[in-house]
C-alpha cells in the first residue's frame, strides 16, 4: 500500500487551540512529523460557519492522504459543528472523479471518567468513512479529556504516560498506512486516575470555576422555573 | 400534557412535514397541547463549550438568542419528540446544534447511574423522549446506532421514558402511527 504523505488533523472542538481535541490531535501529529509526513491543521468551527470556510474544509479533506479528526464528546455523539462538517464532506464526494484512497482516524474524548461513553460516536463516524469511501484506520478514544486542556501531553507528566504510548504506537502504524493496533487502542482508553477521585477533584472543580465568575452559591438555580 | 417537537430536518424534506402531520394528528387525539418548533427557520448559535451554564450564569447559556425559548419550553414539557433524518447513525446537524445548548438543563457535578457516571439532575422532573428517526432505506447498523444514542441521551438528560422510533421513507405509515400512539400512551401513564 501506497504511504501516507498528507496528513490534514481537523480540530472538531469550539474551544479551537484551547481545547483538549488539540492537545491530543497535535501530540499524535507531532510523531506523525517526526516519522516524516507532512502536517496541516485546521479548526472545524472556523470553516463550517460560512461558505468560503466550507470550501476550503472541503479542498483540505481533498487534499489529505490521511484525515484525524479530533473533537470532544457532546452529549453522547459529536458536536453540531463536527457532524455538520461531515454532512458537508459526504455531500461533495459524489463530484470528486476517482476519489484517492484516503485514511481516516479519530480522537475523541469526553469529560466522564469511563471511555465506554465515546461509543456510540465512534460508530458515528465508522458509518461516515464507510458512506464517503474513507479507509477506516481506527480510533483512539478516552474518558477524563477535561485534563488536557490544551496542554501538551508532556506537560501532563505520568498521568498520560498511557495516552502517551498508545499514541507513539498509533504514530507508528499510521507512518505506514497500517491501522491503529488494538494494543494503542487500549492504551489510550485506560484511566489516569480511580474514578472516585476523578468524581471528587472534578466537583470540587465546578465549585472553583463557579467562584471565580462569583456564581457558587446559584450554581444549583432553577432559573426556568 | 406538553409535548415540545423539534424538527430537525431541512424545510423542504416531504417526508418529515409528512411525519410532523401525523404527530400533531396523535397529540391531538390524545389531549396534548404541543408547540413546534423548525429549527433551520431559527437563528442558534453553535455551543462554545465554555460551560457557561455551570459555572457563569447557572442554568442559563450565555449565548442569548432562540436557544433560551427552546430550553425554557424543555424545563416545561412534559415530552419532547425530535423529528430529524438520521445521519450516519445519529442526529442531523441542523438538530445536534439545539441539543448542545441544552446542558443547562444538568448540574455540573457528577453522580453515578447504575455504576456509570454522568451529571445531576437540575430540576427535579424531567421530560420523556421520543426521537423519530427517518432513514432512505431500511439500515440495521443506523437503525442500532441511532437507537442506543437516544437511549444514552435520556440517561444523560433524565428522560423518565425514552423511545427511538424508525421511519423509512416510503414505508406504510399505518404501522408507525400505531407504535406512536401506544408511546404516546405509555408517556401519559407515568407523568
Amino acid at each position: 500500500m501506497k504511504k501516507y504523505e498528507n496528513v490534514l488533523l481537523l480540530v472538531g472542538s469550539p474551544k479551537g487551540s484551547l481545547s483538549s481535541s488539540v492537545s491530543l490531535g497535535s501530540y499524535l501529529t507531532s510523531k506523525l512529523e517526526e516519522l516524516g509526513l507532512s502536517i496541516d491543521t485546521e479548526y472545524i468551527y472556523k470553516l463550517v460557519k460560512k461558505e468560503d470556510g466550507q470550501k476550503k474544509l472541503l479542498s483540505k479533506v481533498e487534499a489529505a492522504d490521511l484525515i484525524i479528526l479530533a473533537f470532544p464528546l457532546y452529549i453522547d455523539c459529536l458536536p453540531a459543528g463536527v457532524i455538520k462538517a461531515l454532512e458537508l464532506i459526504a455531500d461533495h464526494r459524489p463530484s470528486i472523479n476517482n476519489p484517492k484512497k484516503q485514511g481516516f482516524v479519530v480522537i475523541i474524548n469526553c469529560g466522564f471518567p469511563e471511555t465506554q461513553h465515546n461509543n456510540v460516536a465512534v460508530s458515528i463516524c465508522k458509518i461516515f468513512a464507510r458512506e464517503v469511501g474513507f479507509e477506516w484506520k481506527g480510533a483512539l478514544a478516552l474518558g477524563m479529556g477535561a485534563v488536557f486542556g490544551g496542554k501538551s501531553l508532556e506537560e501532563r507528566g505520568g498521568m498520560a504516560k498511557n495516552v502517551i504510548r498508545g499514541f507513539d504506537i498509533a504514530a507508528q502504524a499510521l507512518s505506514e498506512s497500517e491501522n491503529i493496533p488494538e494494543e494503542a487502542i487500549k492504551l489510550v482508553g485506560k484511566k489516569f486516575m480511580p474514578f472516585n477521585l476523578y468524581i471528587k477533584m472534578g466537583n470540587l472543580g465546578w465549585k472553583l470555576r463557579a467562584r471565580k465568575f462569583g456564581a457558587r452559591k446559584k450554581i444549583k438555580d432553577q432559573p426556568y422555573l | 400534557m406538553k409535548a415540545l417537537i423539534l424538527i430537525g430536518s431541512k424545510t423542504d424534506d416531504s417526508e418529515s412535514a409528512k411525519i410532523h402531520e401525523i404527530v400533531l394528528e396523535e397529540l391531538k387525539k390524545l389531549n396534548w397541547d404541543e408547540t413546534s418548533i423548525v429549527l433551520e427557520d431559527k437563528k442558534i448559535a453553535y455551543c462554545l463549550g465554555c460551560f457557561g451554564c455551570w459555572v457563569q450564569t447557572p442554568g442559563e447559556c450565555v449565548i442569548k438568542d432562540y436557544e433560551e425559548t427552546i430550553v425554557r419550553k424543555m424545563v416545561h414539557s412534559d415530552l419532547i419528540i425530535y423529528i430529524t433524518p438520521i445521519v450516519f447513525g445519529g442526529y442531523s446537524s441542523i438538530l445536534k446544534k439545539a441539543l448542545d445548548r441544552q446542558i443547562s438543563r444538568v448540574l455540573p457535578f457528577f453522580t453515578k447511574i447504575d455504576g456509570e457516571v454522568h451529571h445531576k439532575k437540575r430540576y427535579e422532573k424531567g421530560p420523556s423522549l421520543l426521537s423519530i428517526g427517518i432513514l432512505d432505506k431500511p439500515d440495521a447498523e443506523k437503525e442500532e446506532v441511532f437507537k442506543t444514542l437516544v437511549a444514552r441521551n435520556s440517561i444523560n438528560m433524565w428522560s423518565p421514558y425514552q423511545q427511538a422510533m424508525i421511519y423509512t421513507r416510503d414505508q406504510d405509515s399505518l404501522d408507525f402511527v400505531n407504535n406512536f400512539n401506544k408511546a404516546l400512551r405509555e408517556v401519559k401513564a407515568i407523568l
